[in-house]
């Protein structure tokens, strides 16, 4: 980065001028920095996981030759056609839920007059913060077919015998994920809402159309395309999922690619190339989903329409409805968070000597047991480790290719910017396949490092794009204006620019935090002994059948993901509603 | 029938009080404007005649029918009320005959009376051939035209405009007054609208309601306001007038009277109001720059000054200019032909019926 300072000291006049040469031009220098570490970090994985796909073993093992074995095996026969089968209808079934819920939240938050609006708008948010592993093992403690606690409340309370609820089901696995989904599907849909003009349903109550024959034909119409977008969106996050189907039993209650992907490379025998084929197989659905997303957000920004001016748009008057609205909001904040940290708490804090659950004891005894385990606490400071590394790193890459794309017009901007993007069109657990072939002959592998750099490539997109969108929002004339009062290029950038930007350099950052603290399927792929983090821990805890412990280890997940949240809103003032 | 009638209108958010007791009407056919700059809470109302905004207190009726009153509240489809909005809110999802028809189809009108309604609504507005374009494939100007004929294709009983040309680039704005004021007469539509724009309100309208901080300040026809502004606020937003401090020398009751201003010169005018005339104390004379004109270097009489070019500006008709008459500083317009130099001493004369005198408290 250092094509800029001696031309910009010369003369003023003649200064500027080079500027502005410069800046269509470009140097070469920091587009190929950029563009090889993209590559390396983003493109060589994925090939890599098609070359590894294509052998027999490892690239390490002496023996493994080239072979189209794994491929016919994935693409041609019965059981993996069959998840496959599952894992897309699952995936799109969860989509449609979750779509519909989230546009029914979006509508009733954006739209009426519902009380408490802020409050509840933050409720329905807030599950995107919390790790869906952790939510997934609190239902299964709430809600498996025999120890579950609602079942076991049943027996205890109403005398009911066998389960009422079992979420050790393929509906189970499918509903639970939904749940997880619907901020997603919220937001999208929410914002679409938030962005019409007004006055295009003003004009339809004013040609005598009703609240719903509005909603009907007008606004439901125009936030179409947000919808779709908002489902392949969801579709494509499903698609990939790991840790719900896994939790909640895996193969038993229904069978998922990604599930899959971690039993080839953690159970025998074990089968890295057939891991890589189902990695590729998962890349092509995504693929074609992100496909569908793109298409759909470029006809969402076709139908963005421009407001006059911020007139507070007309609510719909609940009335008698108030109730079963904020009782709908309610049952959803209820499952997504209240009963599952309920249950976490009651588990995490009482002996299992308790006959019942309403006279249980209540006992710090596991917490100071697990929380003086050695390997938790190397765990708990590797997950702040890469909590802390993978962000900064991610921010700072992001920063370097907005910076390099929409202010130096770098020659490949088109290039950098789609490089970038790409890996939201691959699932992590697809990504810790290729980094995994990737790294495996680096010193890198088994350490913390291999996970920091999965991360950073698999949350680049969403760092870029956060810091990009804040970048195209400065006036240029802001920037200009430096310049002509003799401002050379980068003294510009870091007097102007660089502050303008940091509000959305810092929610990039959390973003990435929190994505980091509870991301569990790159990092089960990548783990070692030495390596472990928080949702690992929890993870290999439940798989040895001590729920007691996962469950512990995902309120300390859950603690520091709390603090980074707090910090960031209290402390650094970021608006996490605008994230993601 | 329908006359708009809206009395004592109060509209508060909490503490903030955006239009304080309001009254005023719209006679049937009539094309009256809410004038005001912005935040006087002329959208407020609209917005409340509308139905999409909730009033405080007072009422507004509609013909026999009350839409608002304490307690009382018709939601906007229910009124008979149609609007042409700022944004044009043009459906993106529909093409322009749909746009257009959409009203007539949400009251169940049948399929060949809505086909002969939107033709016909097209042809006025001057979009026969646009029927199956889309929204977003039209220019601003042919966007505005779908939402006029939106609105009177439903026959509303009153016709609501908001703001519906600030959007539009100079000249077509321009054409697009006349066309407008053309149809409303064609159409006999009872209107209500809103502008910020003095000269659109002044072209267009039958009466003009003047606001300002949520209260009307005057109203009248556009000629009452330009020629007997009330106070120095209606003075200086309709024609931009100089303002200029006076001290009454003696009056009559006839109106006129004899002012002088500051640096010792007297100046006839007339009062603007019967309740204003007073025979002394503090007034402030308004003196429009168009009526101060040239005078011959023999000139003499009443209202003949010598004044000095201080600044010249050139306007292409007409230069505006600067003058210094006594200690008082004038802006004039005069005729471009052979204009005066800075410096140059000049005399000219201001007709005492141009003079309006207003007494403020």
């Amino acid at each position: 980065m250092s094509i800029s300072q001696a031309p910009a000291q010369t003369v003023a006049g003649i200064g500027h001028r080079t500027v502005r040469r410069r800046r269509r031009r470009g140097g070469l220098a920091l587009p190929i920095c950029l563009g090889l570490l993209l590559t390396i970090l983003v493109l060589l994985p994925i090939v890599l996981m098609f070359l590894g796909a294509a052998r027999t073993g490892t690239f390490v093992d002496p023996r493994s030759q080239f072979s189209l074995r794994s491929f016919e095996a994935v693409y041609t026969t019965l059981p993996f056609l069959r998840t496959l089968a599952v894992t897309v209808g699952a995936s799109l079934l969860v989509s449609l839920i979750a779509c519909v819920a989230g546009i029914a939240l979006a509508w009733l938050l954006a739209r009426t007059d519902i009380r408490m609006r802020s409050f509840m708008e933050q409720c329905v948010i807030a599950p995107l913060y919390l790790s869906p592993f952790v939510g997934a093992l609190a239902w299964l403690i709430l809600a498996s077919p025999n120890a579950g606690l609602l079942n076991v409340m049943a027996r205890n309370v109403f005398g009911i015998e066998g389960s009422i609820v079992n979420v050790v089901t393929a509906t189970g696995v499918i509903l639970i994920m939904a749940l997880y989904n619907v901020p997603y599907a919220y937001m999208t849909v929410s914002s679409a809402l938030k962005g019409m003009d007004p006055s295009m349903e003003e004009a339809s109550y004013l040609n005598g159309a009703g609240t719903f024959a509005t909603a009907w034909k007008i606004t439901f119409p125009i936030v179409r395309p947000a919808i779709i977008s908002a489902f392949f969106f969801v579709f494509v996050l499903t698609c990939g999922t790991f840790s719900i189907p896994a939790a909640l039993g895996g193969t038993q209650a229904m069978p998922f690619l990604a599930v899959d992907i971690y039993r080839a490379v953690a159970t025998f025998p074990l089968d890295y190339p057939r891991a890589a084929a189902i990695g590729t197989l998962l890349f092509w659905i995504s693929l074609l989903g992100v496909a569908c997303y793109r298409y759909a957000s470029r006809v969402a920004t076709r139908f963005v329409t421009v407001t006059a001016r911020g007139y507070r748009t007309r609510l719909v008057r609940l009335r008698g409805f108030q109730i079963p609205a904020l009782a709908f909001i309610l049952v959803y904040v209820l499952l997504a968070i209240v009963l599952p940290y309920l249950a976490l708490l009651y588990v995490a804090f009482t002996s299992f000597t308790s006959s019942s659950i309403l006279d249980a004891n209540f006992t710090l005894a596991n917490f100071k047991a697990v929380l003086g385990s050695v390997a938790v606490q190397q765990s708990i400071w590797n997950t702040l480790l890469v909590g802390l590394l993978s962000p900064t790193l991610c921010v700072a890459l992001g920063i370097a290719i907005a910076y390099a794309v929409r202010r130096l017009r770098v020659s490949g901007s088109g290039f950098l910017d789609y490089v970038a993007m790409f890996p939201i069109a691959v699932p992590g657990i697809v990504f810790g396949t290729g980094i995994f072939w990737t790294y495996l002959m680096t010193p890198a592998y088994g350490t913390i490092w291999i996970l920091v750099i999965a991360f950073v490539a698999s949350y680049i997109p969403f760092a870029y794009r956060m810091i990009d969108t804040s970048m195209i929002q400065i006036d240029k004339s802001l920037e200009e204006a430096s310049a002509v009062c003799g401002g050379s290029h980068w003294h510009t950038a870091r007097k102007i620019t660089f502050v303008l930007i940091k509000p959305g350099v810092l929610s990039a950052w959390i973003l990435v935090f929190i994505f980091s603290i509870r991301e569990i399927s790159a990092a089960i792929l990548l783990a070692s002994p030495s390596n472990k983090v928080l949702s690992v821990m929890s993870w290999d805890y439940l798989e040895f059948g001590n729920v007691q412990n996962a469950t512990i280890i995902g309120l300390l997940q859950t603690a520091i993901l709390g603090l980074g949240i707090f910090v960031g809103r209290f402390v650094l003032r970021v608006k996490l509603s605008q994230a993601a | 029938m329908a006359r708009l009638n809206v009395e004592d209108l109060v509209v508060s958010y909490g503490a903030v009080v955006a239009v304080s007791d309001i009254s005023f009407s719209v006679e049937d056919g009539e094309f009256v404007s809410l004038l005001g700059p912005s935040g006087c809470g002329k959208t407020t109302t609209l917005r409340c005649i509308a139905g999409l905004e909730s009033s405080s207190g007072g009422t507004i009726r509609l013909g026999d029918t009350m839409m608002a009153s304490d307690g009382s509240d018709i939601p906007p489809d229910k009124r008979g009320i149609n609007m042409v909005f700022q944004s044009y809110a043009v459906w993106p999802h529909m093409s322009v005959f749909e746009n257009v028809a959409y009203g007539l189809r949400t009251r169940r009108e049948p399929v060949a009376d809505i086909k002969r309604k939107v033709g016909e609504a097209l042809k006025l507005v001057g979009l026969d051939g646009f029927a199956e374009r889309y929204g977003t494939e039209l220019s601003g100007g042919q966007q505005q035209r779908v939402a006029l004929a939106r609105a009177v294709v439903t026959s509303p009983k009153l016709l609501l405009f908001d703001e519906p040309l600030s959007n539009l680039d100079a000249g077509l704005r321009d054409r697009m007054r006349f066309e407008l004021v053309d149809l409303q007469r064609r159409l006999g539509q009872t209107s209500l609208y809103v502008t910020h724009d003095q000269s659109e309100a002044m072209l267009m309208s039958d009466r003009i309601i003047l606001m300002k901080d949520g209260r009307i300040v005057q109203s009248g026809t556009p000629r009452d306001l330009y020629e007997r502004p009330a106070s120095r606020f209606a003075a200086e937003f309709i024609g931009n007038a100089n303002i200029v401090d006076a001290t009454v020398i003696r009056s009559v009751p006839d109106r006129s009277a004899l002012v002088a201003l500051a640096g010792g010169i007297t100046i006839e005018g007339h009062f603007s109001r019967e309740s204003d005339i007073r025979a002394s104390g503090q007034v402030i004379a308004c003196i429009r720059a168009e009526s101060i004109t040239r005078a011959g270097e023999s000139a003499d009489g009443a209202n003949v000054f010598d004044a000095t070019v201080e600044t010249v500006g050139f306007l292409g008709p007409l230069i505006t200019c600067t003058l210094r008459v006594g200690d008082v500083r004038l802006r004039a317009e005069l005729p471009a032909r052979r204009p005066p130099l800075v410096g140059e001493s000049i005399k000219v004369r201001i007709e005492p019926d141009d003079v309006i005198i207003i007494a403020e408290q």
